[in-house]
């Protein structure tokens, strides 16, 4: 593993001092010779999106920055969630596109390291330098919101590993994942939730077919995962036999937390650039009293996700109030693609605006890509119903 | 705020929670002085340990008990006072009309006292001045007619004030905007308050109300509706939070503004599932749903400060540079 341009003494004062690390960071970003470029970004693929944001992380991993907050075990530099949080935060300062690799790194990274150390030390560097990423194949055809009712089995092979047979659905950034985190059945299926064993499985593996789906933008943002008699050797499962369940429920504080907090940096970025929009071409005030009121959602989403972020960098267990964070920050993140398709509305719905094809089909793919922030990683109903039994104590729900 | 771990805060929150529902059950309606009170808790030594968990608890239980006292004359004078000789007792708050710029000028004097004007004895009066620059002066309560407003919640005591200013004034720009930043983040906590209230009135009422069998908060769409009510008051809250514990004014009138609105919400939310009996007087309903909206009023409503945070937002733009962040982490 290559050791940053700065020296070993400078990167435990960064480890060590967030501060440090934020100010140090930002001159970075500030003194880059190609943020032109990455600011500018703009594709009209997410194959090529995607592309172009893992040179960006191969450029980052190389002086450091997106090393801190993850384990040197696993390829990281030290530090933890904290560091992680600065780091988008800086990306949001700088009004630099997050690379989208990161969003899924958030969920499934920190369940690896946890639950299959080996593994983490073996592929997550690779990720961290964006040579690979992964997908998260949980959802099913027929298990969505009702995810323990899922199908997949994997059985012994007779060879100390699995089989693996059945259908996964909506896995983000499917089509161009190089492994996929899939959660399957090792028991009966009236296990329900006992039953269920993690497996990372490459997916170029044999019997593995991929189908990409594309969403209403026409960008393949999704893939449909076929598994036929796929091999897994025993060292790709992520914690214990039987106990998938618990990774995927550690992989959710992650998700609605630190994923959260993530993505709220990158809407935060998305309203700074319609607040430029605004500016620039005149707004009523109307328009931007409504501007207001969603900088003030964004702001409420992102001081309850910091607060779980904190609680996970100092090693406390986050429960059944996580679906708080998860409501809040899907809902602001629609809010914000809302508020951006209402006020371009000329540009958005037909065309007229400034010449740039690549930067209006993200913006359109980005408002179809926010409608699944209250759907995808258990749906707004769901959370609801959390928050309802769980953290309001209200009568069970007559089904 | 949840920060404070050691064995003796719980037990001043409990003093202090006592305190306020005394006060409110023995005096209803009626607007206490309350420095008499914390000195008998021994209130300085309080307030030098727990500087700011102090000042956030006493709008807590104020919002709890329906108390109404000066405590946020206290929090806004604190701000001033280095600019003050001698003591004062109050403060005149900008006409809820105005938002939280003063409505005096250096002669006249145009405002709210929070409480009856008789006996308050010195009262601080902030005064427009160019630019948006504020002085304050001082003037005695005697000096001034007042009238009772007529209140949407009838059991809130406030007067109009108004009167010649003869003192002269002292700039206090930026003092006055460390006052305000106080007073939103004191309100805020008031208004989170009784919107936890009112919230716990209805899942109350949800869960032993039955209709068609079962209990009506059984049933979906009241489940969801306070389920989503209570993920905004927790936004809110925390927003709140960061607020206190970092201060800036930008954060605390977000704050404020996130509180008048999630108090709404939940206001909505808790009057729909308890139905009719949630509108009657004999129900509890009400108070905390009437307290909040004028508690919203004060140093600015939600959507006077949602459209002043729009033109802060648009001021304060220069090309390439982002939003205001909101998080702080040291």
């Amino acid at each position: 593993m290559s050791v940053p341009a700065a020296a070993d003494r400078s990167v435990h004062d960064l480890v060590t001092d967030v501060a440090l690390y934020r100010q140090q960071f930002r001159r970075y970003l500030r003194e880059l010779e190609w943020v032109d470029e990455w600011h500018r970004a703009a594709f009209t693929s997410a194959e090529d999106g995607l592309s172009f944001d893992a040179t960006v992380l191969s450029r980052l991993y190389a002086a450091g920055w997106n090393r801190y907050g993850w384990p040197a075990e696993a390829g990281g530099l030290g530090g933890d969630e904290i560091h992680r949080a600065v780091y988008y935060e800086e990306l949001a300062y700088a009004m630099l596109p997050i690379p989208a690799q990161q969003w899924t790194l958030e969920t499934l990274g920190p369940a690896l390291i946890r639950f299959a150390p080996a593994l983490a030390a073996q592929y997550l560097p690779h990720y961290l330098e964006g040579s690979e990423w992964w997908g998260q194949s949980f959802s099913e055809p027929e298990s969505g919101s009702d995810l323990a009712s899922l199908r997949t089995r994997a059985v012994d092979d007779g060879d100390g590993g699995f089989a693996v047979n059945g259908q996964k659905i909506w896995t983000s950034q499917g089509p161009t994942a190089k492994r996929l985190v899939t959660l399957v059945r090792t028991s009966t299926p009236e296990s329900r939730h006992r039953g269920l064993t993690m497996l990372m499985i490459d997916a170029d593996s044999p019997g593995v077919t991929v189908r990409p789906i594309a969403l209403a933008s026409g960008r393949r943002e999704l893939a449909e995962v076929f598994f036929d008699d796929v091999r897994v050797p025993a060292d790709r499962v992520v914690g214990e036999v039987g106990g998938g369940w618990a990774v995927a429920m550690y992989l959710m504080q992650y998700e609605r937390g630190m994923y959260g907090y993530a993505v709220l940096n990158k809407v935060l970025t998305e309203l700074g650039k319609l607040r430029a929009d605004m500016a620039e071409r005149g707004s009523s005030a109307t328009s931007r009293e409504r501007f207001a009121q969603v900088y003030i959602d964004v702001a409420c989403a992102q001081a309850r996700t910091a607060t779980t972020v904190r609680k996970l960098a100092n090693g406390t267990a986050v429960g059944p109030e996580s679906s708080i964070d998860k409501l809040l920050f899907g809902t602001a993140e629609k809010a914000v693609n809302d508020l951006a398709l209402d006020l371009r509305r000329d540009w958005m719905i037909a065309g007229v605006g400034p010449d740039n094809p690549a930067e209006l089909d993200t913006l359109r793919a980005e408002w179809w890509y926010s409608r699944a922030a209250t759907v995808m990683g258990g749906a707004a109903e769901v959370q609801r119903g959390i928050i309802a039994d769980h953290l309001l104590g209200l009568p069970r729900e007559k089904r | 705020m949840t920060s404070t771990t050691d064995e003796s805060w719980p037990m001043i929150e409990d003093a202090v929670y006592r305190l306020f529902s005394e006060l409110a059950g023995k005096n209803p309606g009626e607007h206490i002085a309350i420095g008499p009170r914390l000195v008998e808790l021994g209130w300085s030594d309080i307030e030098a340990e727990y500087p700011i968990e102090s000042c956030e608890l006493l709008f807590r239980a104020q919002g709890q008990s329906l108390a109404q006292t000066d405590c946020l004359d206290r929090a806004m004078v604190a701000e001033l006072s280095t600019l003050l000789d001698d003591p004062v007792n109050g403060i005149v708050l900008p006409n809820p009309a105005h938002g939280y710029a003063p409505g005096s000028d250096s002669d006249r004097v145009t405002g709210i006292v929070l409480g009856p004007l008789d006996g308050r004895g010195r009262l601080v009066v902030p005064v427009s001045g160019p630019m948006g620059t504020v002085s304050i002066g001082v003037v005695d309560a005697g000096e001034l007619t007042g009238q009772r407003l007529n209140t949407f919640d009838p059991s809130v005591y406030w007067t109009s004030v108004s009167g010649l200013l003869s003192t002269p004034v002292r700039d206090a720009s930026t003092e006055w905007n460390r006052a305000i930043a106080a007073a939103h983040r004191a309100l805020a906590t008031e208004l989170v308050t009784l919107a936890d209230r009112t919230l716990r009135i209805a899942v109350e009422h949800v869960s032993v109300r039955v209709q068609y069998g079962w209990p009506i908060g059984a049933f979906q769409s009241p489940r969801h509706a306070l389920a989503d009510a209570w993920a905004r008051l927790e936004g809110a809250r925390a927003l709140l939070d960061e607020s206190w514990r970092y201060g800036g004014r930008l954060s605390a009138q977000s704050a404020k503004a996130a509180a008048g609105r999630v108090h709404r919400a939940v206001t909505d939310a808790a009057l729909q599932v308890c139905g009719a009996i949630g509108l009657t007087s004999e129900h509890e309903l009400h108070r905390y749903v009437a307290r909040g909206f004028q508690i919203d009023s004060l140093c600015g409503s939600y959507r006077q400060l949602e459209a002043q945070l729009a033109e802060r937002l648009f001021d304060i733009y220069s090309p390439g540079r982002a939003l205001p962040a909101i998080t702080a982490w040291d």
